[in-house]
């Protein structure tokens, strides 16, 4: 249950089953794959001399070396692919599909194969990116998720997320039971369609059996429309959230005064160990671990300065390409997490992100409507900070009869942000309001939940930035101690499984997964043994993307239902 | 980490492909082919012919027939090759050049096989049957013979006699050391089979001690099996203590809050 280590497992097999010199062909989709789990010094140890992607038709002819292509069976890849194949550059070719071929197009490729240079057509199920141990995205452009109306797919879209989330399962050797969330239609197709690929492609799906299947969860973003908006507090989410990780890179290039080889810096939990640990700290215990990294390269580079005898010169030759990987390391975290304290300064985050937290988890009217109001009202607040706030507000205490949305649109006018920004607001209750959502986030609906919530008041929170618990959480508590409801998550062939604990969960939210409902897992993982879950996403979404996402559904398709 | 092979499927269609080519090749050549291949039947007919005649040739023992028969063989084939243009004509050929050559092939070896008999049949009857014939008998005969040598000596007196006497003692000689080598050879043999029957014993006797330890394995496993199930009755026992105790307590609560509802309210 470790999609680095699968698609890892893959690449790896690629690359040592073809001996000799060789080259490796990428496509647009497949590259961020292979780089997010690998390194170029890593292939070329491998013998893997040449990374080109296919469509870069100006390559030069080198028929000494093997050709492996890694490619995503799109039909532009195979265009390319034929295209390749017609003139071949390289001596051999080895063809690797992310998922499964379609009939026709293997014959077409036999067809094309003048040149006889194809030696092997293997399906390597690596189709998605793996960004943490137990977090994978499908990579997938958030502006293309929905089809006609906000509760269906894009065509396209759900294809390659069915292919993507059964490759998923097949990277994992996993053959799961399906259950979705009811109110959901789109989690529902999913679900069914992916059963549907299941029955299908049966052989392929004959796995040694477990005592309890694996059980893959399919969720609805709309559900918790709340965890993307809040402002998060822990290293990999913060980062994501205020600048921005792309395929496991962070584009430094806006930050001022940032040397020129940070420019653009690579985050990966699996070739980089003070990141891994430390990915999940939040910013205050992260100053610290950060303070004894440095301190550790302080005496490092104390230790290298004493050069007295032959050995001390052989012993500095020895550590320096170490001493310069640790160096390169240092200078990069040291960099990211002074941008992310200038950033928490200068947008007063701390502030905003008391009153988020507030706001998502305790019911508190009157206060919060003030602070909301005087934050709107403090000029160096950011615009999109408001209308988060505003949001997180409408969304709490859309059922309360006297709340104050409308008042804190007129506000947001008055102080200047423009109209679109303030139309997310209705359309954000339009697509994940109280009508659209299914359980209970704000525990405030029943008698028994808000006993609950009121107990957790009580005991008191640790940490005030970060007591926000996804949604996520509490129905994974139950599926885990196997009393969530059926009624509420069905399964997909209707048929009732024993009531038993699983030990094996693979979560999708449809519409994107949140760093922070990754972290929430990784903590699940370490702390319950026996128990192994992976999250994945269409995307993985920050506030930004995901506000995104609303203003689009707001355009779309809110008139449309109107009318 | 799963993955599908579809290389084979791959070469299939290629194959696939590869002979839909060949059959949509257009066959214009078919006029010209149609006289060659009636004289390459003949040929093949008369070939046929000869081929039969060298059979019985056989009998006596001619080898010139079958070289000459090669050649020919070697012609036709290249006749063949210079002709051969569409598939199913060249297949047939094919086809008909190597049944000659099996043929030909199978007569060479009957007359090989005729020849080597003869030879084994040559061999026997000049070697004087060593080893078929019992060696004692023959010393016997010997002695028998040097005896009579040995009476007829005053009435002969001739120099041949004594030196034929010399020819068979250097013989007896000879026969003595043979029969030693091999009564040595036996004697070795006969030690080794000792020293093999000794070692299956030890073998024997290591298996019979290996039985003791594996009953005791098992006598093992029996127990293993028996506190395994006092274990899961213990269990058992201990759970529907709980689940008893369980309805019990709820049972207590509802009547205390039951009580405690009636006096409250009256």
């Amino acid at each position: 249950m470790n999609v680095i280590k699968a698609i890892q497992h893959y690449a790896d097999k690629m690359i040592n089953d073809v001996p000799g010199m060789k080259a490796l062909l990428l496509d647009t989709e497949t590259t961020p794959i292979i780089s997010l789990v690998t390194t170029q010094s890593s292939l070329l140890t491998k013998e893997c001399y040449l990374i080109d992607r296919i469509d870069n038709r100006n390559r030069d002819k080198m028929k000494h070396l093997k050709c492996i292509c890694f490619l995503r069976p799109t039909r532009e890849s195979l265009q390319y692919l034929i295209a390749e194949l017609k003139e071949p550059a390289y001596g051999d070719y080895y063809l690797y599909f992310s998922n499964s071929v379609r009939k026709s197009d293997i014959e077409q490729l036999a067809e094309v194969d003048e040149n006889e240079v194809i030696r092997e057509v293997q399906e390597y199920y690596g189709d998605y990116l793996a960004i943490n141990p137990d977090l994978f995205s499908l990579g997938q452009d958030p502006h293309h998720l929905f089809g006609n109306s906000v509760n269906s797919w894009d065509p396209d879209t759900f294809e390659q997320t069915v292919r993507g989330l059964s490759a998923v399962l097949l990277s994992l050797k996993k053959k799961p039971v399906i259950r979705y969330e009811r109110a959901s239609a789109m989690a529902k197709k999913l679900a069914l369609e992916v059963q549907n690929t299941i029955t299908s492609e049966g052989q392929l799906f004959d796995f040694r059996r477990t005592d309890t299947p694996p059980i893959l969860l399919v969720l609805d973003r709309r559900n918790d429309p709340v965890t993307p908006l809040l402002t998060q507090w822990t290293y990999q989410a913060m980062v994501h959230e205020l600048i921005g990780i792309h395929h496991g890179r962070v584009d430094m290039t806006n930050v001022p005064e940032v040397k020129n080889e940070l420019k653009e810096i690579v985050l990966s939990p699996d070739q980089d160990p003070f990141f891994k640990k430390s990915m999940y700290l939040n910013l205050g215990d992260l100053g610290a671990t950060i303070k004894h990294y440095v301190d550790e390269y302080q005496t490092k580079t104390k230790s290298n300065m004493n050069i007295e005898s032959i050995a001390d010169m052989k012993r500095f030759v020895e550590e320096y390409p170490e001493f310069r990987k640790l160096s390169g390391n240092v200078s990069k975290h040291v960099a990211l997490v002074s941008e992310l304290s200038r950033r928490v300064a200068q947008d007063h985050l701390l502030e905003i992100s008391e009153l988020e937290q507030g706001l998502a988890c305790n019911e508190n009217h009157n206060s919060d409507l003030k602070n909301i109001q005087r934050l709107i009202e403090t000029p160096q607040i950011n615009e999109d900070a408001k209308i988060r706030l505003v949001l997180l507000y409408a969304l709490r205490y859309e059922r309360m009869a006297n709340n104050a949305v409308k008042s804190l649109i007129d506000l947001l006018d008055r102080v200047g942000v423009s109209e679109r920004k303030s139309a997310l607001v209705p359309a954000l209750l339009f697509y994940a309001g109280y009508q659209q959502r299914q359980d209970d986030l704000f525990s405030n609906q029943s008698f028994l939940s808000r006993g609950k919530s009121a107990l957790k008041g009580l005991k008191g929170v640790e940490n005030v930035y970060t007591q926000h618990t996804p949604l996520l959480a509490d129905t994974l508590d139950l599926l885990i101690k196997a009393r969530l409801k059926d009624t509420d998550y069905p399964f997909v062939d209707g048929s009732q499984y024993v009531r038993e604990r699983p030990q094996d969960v693979i979560v999708f939210i449809s519409g994107g997964a949140t760093f922070e409902e990754a972290r929430y897992i990784a903590q699940l993982n370490s702390s319950t043994p026996g128990i192994r879950v992976v999250l994945g996403g269409n995307c993985i979404h920050n506030s930004k993307s995901f506000l995104q996402q609303v203003q689009q559904v707001g355009e779309g398709y809110m008139n449309l239902s109107n009318r | 980490m799963n993955f599908k092979d579809r290389t084979s499927e791959f070469y299939n269609l290629v194959e696939r492909i590869k002979k839909r080519g060949k059959v949509s090749v257009p066959t214009t050549k078919k006029q010209p082919m149609a006289t060659s291949r009636s004289e390459f039947a003949r040929m093949a007919a008369q070939l046929g012919r000869s081929l039969a005649s060298t059979s019985q040739k056989l009998e006596q023992l001619t080898t010139q027939d079958i070289t000459k028969l090669n050649n020919q063989l070697k012609i036709l084939q290249s006749v063949s090759k210079s002709k051969s243009s569409s598939k199913q004509a060249a297949d047939h050929t094919n086809s008909v050049i190597v049944s000659l050559q099996a043929k030909l092939a199978d007569t060479s070896l009957g007359f090989k096989d005729v020849l080597e008999s003869e030879v084994d049949i040559k061999q026997q009857q000049s070697y004087p049957v060593p080893s078929n014939s019992p060696q004692p008998r023959r010393r016997v005969t010997a002695n028998q013979q040097s005896t009579q040598d040995t009476y007829e000596s005053p009435q002969s007196l001739g120099i041949p006699m004594i030196s034929q006497q010399q020819q068979q003692q250097v013989m007896i000689e000879q026969q003595d050391q043979r029969i030693e080598t091999r009564s040595n050879a036996m004697e070795t043999v006969e030690s080794t089979i000792a020293e093999l029957g000794s070692i299956f014993q030890q073998l024997a006797t290591m298996v019979a001690e290996q039985r003791e330890t594996i009953q005791r394995i098992d006598q093992n496993t029996d127990d293993i099996e028996m506190n395994v199930l006092g274990a899961q009755n213990q269990l058992m026992k201990y759970y529907s203590n709980i689940s008893s105790n369980r309805s019990f307590i709820i049972k207590v609560f509802v009547t205390i809050i039951l009580l405690f509802l009636l006096f409250s309210l009256f």
